[in-house]
């Protein structure tokens, strides 16, 4: 035997002693290679236990020398999804659209609930699977219902709700872009405090790419039904600018609103969306019926309560979404499993 | 006695506990009456209906905990916990990261524990155990100098913000049954005996209600909780940090869970080293082996024609396949040379499973064994499903375990039942299951491993002796009966040793059993005289 019977293990078992966080750890590598209390003798140790604390003090901590890359983003792919919510968003309210210039039988209002239930389908199904079924069917109500009070009540020109509905596609991209700088800054910050830090300028610079991007659908929107209409170009710009000033500005509040809630959902705090949902809903109830004008009187309705609940949430949301646990992954992190206890 | 049967595992359907631990156990002691507390469970796993193995009840650990219906405290979150009891809730929040992480703070572990689940008893605390205080309380723990699990800055043992997310969220999943519906009087306080089946997490309901409600515990290990964790860990997903977070409460709980227990049993004398290594009292550790409920099967049939070897055990690194492996090859050359022309070559039948991660093991095995019977490609045969030892004993004529990692006494006392001769490698448990009925073979050594195969395969007559002696042996043993009486026993013992509780309301006459309660409950009852907690 050499002077130091101790060398051949440690030089075998070098990589578990390495990342080893405690010595009970290298105990049970050890059992499993074999190494039991009779063994253990031959390592000049009582037992185990003892022959384990000397490896861990031998060996110098070394976790580099461990595996697991940082998680992979699951946020990284969005383009397609978006788009796909785009698509599945402008479908109702095109529907409605066609089916009112065809001049179909029914212009009452079963047409536009119709209008409101596929909307609400389409905001559930998008809404994704990991949040209780009650709060998903809060969050569809409250999304179809204030996409209804625009696509269908008249608040604004079929072709700008048409851009706000489609425009969902670019929250939802917006949202997952989001969620994946915080990704990235998750495994890239030491403390929270350098988080924050991080993750400050993000929620401007994602509320401004929406506006920007919901601005051009609502233009290109524009000027395609003024180009539909005319039949000839010439009157596309005249139309474009022929908008009033009212009808952007509760286009961008609504817009803005929606984007808000809908980052408050994929980050997880799905709570604050559906209050936000809840707030908006009921301020705009409330200047409805303090503008009292009932046909003209839905875009302010619209624009006043979308835009004083943004108002608010803005910040909120921007406090509450610079925090880590704002961030968690969709999945829960769950123990290792253990191996069945064969019953 | 009512008796609380605490497990870790999801809910089990009927199907799982019909012929399970819980089954023997419960239809084994019918004097006595059986609740199953489940902490994997949630509110929406189905109730069995009716109860499976005589149990008196089931209860999950969701809002509510035994009823399934829809509840509104799930859309609101049930409550929160504000003001003073918040500030508790977080101060014994602090003392448990802290015991977790300083070195020399372990002791402050129970107490945390308790405290914690003092704080909480009104609800809201998973709510807070997320919450960025949480986080704060993690984060300035890992910030402490000399904490545990953190290596140095710069290196990637630094505890990122992802790590303490990941590990509040951990935390918060292990403290969960802290908050379970379970402590009240209809529940674990009105129990006699706690039975915390498999350690780990299935103790610290049986934790709180010895500290709130004075009910004796009972821990039973069938294999070893910690040392599985240890293990698992190795390839578990979670940094450095948190790694060493988890195995740290892991090891303060089971030390907790060990210096409270009444009484604890393992499932092998091997394994109560662990034991007593991380803080049990040896006077209150009884080894139980695990009951086979196949005692009554009869033997298996007349050897198969051609000689075969049965392997069984994991597919993975230390599994002990390749020794296994490499000893055939070294078998069939020696048969090769001995055998009288046309006698059959023996046979390898390997029943095992590769576990997740080890695929590339299983590869390269797969290529040993082509590698090293190029000519014969029947010499060796993976089956494609893993019956337990048991089942796949009619094509076999000796059973080989070679893992040097141990196989586990249930396995090993399946195989000695079917009456076949066991060769093992000598680790873990195996001297003590299989003592002088089989033979045994140092690790990780395929010259041995041949030599003790071939000895047995040339040898018909100590091949039938030893499988008898083995199938003896395991009858006596390892069957069900002497585990459940040995439970029997243990139950009275435990109670026996413990004072009664100060009876709520003694004129109060209750629907009340026969001996239902021990001498010194009437006595402790009565009189004024205090008792010791734990006196005995």
């Amino acid at each position: 035997m050499t002077a130091d019977p101790v060398h051949d293990l440690k030089e075998r078992h070098l990589q578990c002693c390495e990342g080893a966080v405690h010595p009970l750890e290298i105990a049970a590598e050890l059992e499993a290679a074999g190494i039991g209390p009779g063994t253990a003798g031959r390592y000049r140790h009582a037992d185990v236990f003892s022959l384990a604390e000397e490896l861990y003090a031998r060996v110098p901590r070394r976790p580099a020398a461990l595996r697991t890359p940082p998680p992979e983003s699951p946020w990284r792919r969005r383009a397609p999804y978006a788009c796909l919510v785009a698509v599945l968003f402008a479908l109702p309210s095109l529907g409605l659209w066609a089916f009112r210039q065809s001049g179909g039988p029914g212009r009452g209002p079963g047409v536009g609930l119709a209008a409101a239930a596929a909307l609400a389908l389409v905001a559930a199904a998008t809404s994704g699977r990991e949040h209780p079924a009650a709060e998903r069917l809060g969050y569809a109500l409250g999304v179809a219902a204030l996409l209804a009070l625009v696509v269908a009540g008249g608040g604004l020109d079929a072709a700008m709700a048409a851009a706000l509905a489609s425009g969902l596609g670019a929250a939802e991209w917006c949202a997952r872009w989001f969620r994946h700088i915080g990704w990235g800054h998750l495994d890239a910050a030491h403390s929270r405090a350098e988080f924050r830090e991080r993750m400050r300028p993000v929620l401007p610079v994602a509320v401004g790419l929406y506006l920007s991007a919901l601005s051009a659908i609502t233009f290109a929107a524009l000027a395609l039904a003024s180009a539909l209409r005319r039949a000839v170009g010439g009157g596309v710009a005249a139309a474009v600018a022929g908008t009033d000033g009212t009808a952007w500005a509760t286009q961008e509040c609504t817009g803005l609103l929606l984007l808000l809630v809908l980052l408050l959902w994929r980050c997880g705090r799905t709570r604050d969306a559906l209050a936000a949902l809840l707030c908006c809903l009921s301020a705009v109830g409330t200047a409805a019926a303090l503008t009292r004008s009932p046909g003209p009187g839905v875009p302010a309705a619209l624009l006043w309560g979308c835009g004083s609940t943004a108002a608010l949430l803005l910040p909120y949301a921007w406090a509450v979404l610079l925090r880590p646990e704002s961030h968690r992954a969709v999945r829960q992190p769950v123990l290792p499993a253990l191996p069945d206890d064969g019953s | 006695m009512r008796i609380a049967l605490l497990t870790e595992s999801a809910f089990p359907t009927a199907r799982s506990v019909e012929g399970g631990w819980c089954d023997r156990l419960t239809r084994g002691l019918a004097e006595h009456e059986f609740e199953l507390y489940a902490l994997g469970a949630g509110r929406r796993d189905p109730v069995p209906e009716p109860l499976p193995a005589r149990l008196a009840s089931m209860r999950h650990s969701g809002p509510g905990g035994g009823s399934t219906g829809w509840l509104p405290g799930c859309l609101t979150g049930g409550a929160a916990l504000h003001g003073l009891r918040r500030r508790r809730a977080l101060a014994a929040y602090r003392e448990l990261v802290g015991a977790l992480v300083e070195p020399g703070a372990a002791e402050g572990f129970g107490p945390a524990l308790y405290a914690l689940a003092e704080a909480g008893r009104g609800g809201g605390l998973p709510a807070l155990l997320r919450s960025g205080a949480a986080l704060g309380v993690i984060e300035a723990a890992w910030r402490t100098p000399g904490a545990r699990g953190t290596v140095g800055p710069g290196s990637v043992g630094e505890p990122l913000v992802r790590d303490a997310l990941v590990a509040v969220d951990l935390l918060e999943r292990c403290l969960r049954p802290l908050s379970a519906p379970w402590y009240g009087s209809d529940g674990l306080a009105g129990a006699d005996i706690c039975h915390a089946v498999g350690g780990g997490l299935a103790v610290l309901p049986g934790l709180l209600a010895k500290r709130f409600h004075g009910v004796p515990m009972i821990v039973t290990e069938h294999s070893l909780h910690l040392r599985e964790r240890a293990r698992g860990y190795r390839t578990a997903p979670y940094r450095w940090p948190v790694r060493a977070l988890l195995l740290a409460f892991f090891r303060l709980l089971a030390r907790e869970a060990y210096q409270q227990a009444g009484l604890i049993t393992p499932g092998s004398a091997y394994d109560q080293r662990w034991q007593i290594h991380c803080g049990a009292n040896p006077a209150s550790i009884r080894v139980v082996y695990e009951g086979v409920d196949s005692e009554d099967r009869p033997a298996a049939d007349p050897e198969p024609t051609v000689p075969a070897l049965a392997w069984f055990g994991p597919i993975e690194p230390y599994g002990g396949l390749a020794t296994m492996l490499r000893a055939f090859a070294e078998l069939r050359d020696e048969a090769a040379g001995e055998a009288p022309e046309g006698a059959p070559a023996p046979v390898l039948r390997v029943h095992g499973e590769a576990p997740a991660g080890a695929a590339s093991y299983a590869e390269h095995c797969r290529g040993l064994a082509r590698q090293l019977f190029p000519e014969d490609a029947e010499a060796v045969v993976f089956e494609p499903d893993a019956p337990s030892p048991g089942a796949a004993r009619e094509q076999s004529t000796i059973v080989v375990f070679s893992g040097a990692n141990g196989a586990r006494p249930r396995q090993l006392a399946e195989a000695m039942l079917s009456g076949r001769p066991v060769v093992a490698t000598d680790v873990g448990a195996a001297r003590e299951v299989v003592g002088p009925t089989g033979l045994l073979v140092p690790a990780e050594d395929p010259r041995a491993l041949a030599a003790a195969c071939s000895a047995l395969l040339r040898d018909q007559e100590r091949r039938s002796r030893l499988g008898n002696a083995g199938r003896l042996r395991a009858q006596e043993l390892y069957a069900v009966e002497p585990a459940v009486a040995a439970f029997r026993s243990l139950y009275v013992e435990l109670v026996s040793c413990w004072p009664g509780r100060q009876p709520a309301t003694p004129e109060v006459p209750a629907v009340q059993q026969p001996f239902e309660r021990t001498a010194d409950y009437w006595v402790a009852a009565r009189g004024p005289v205090p008792v010791e907690a734990g006196a005995g």
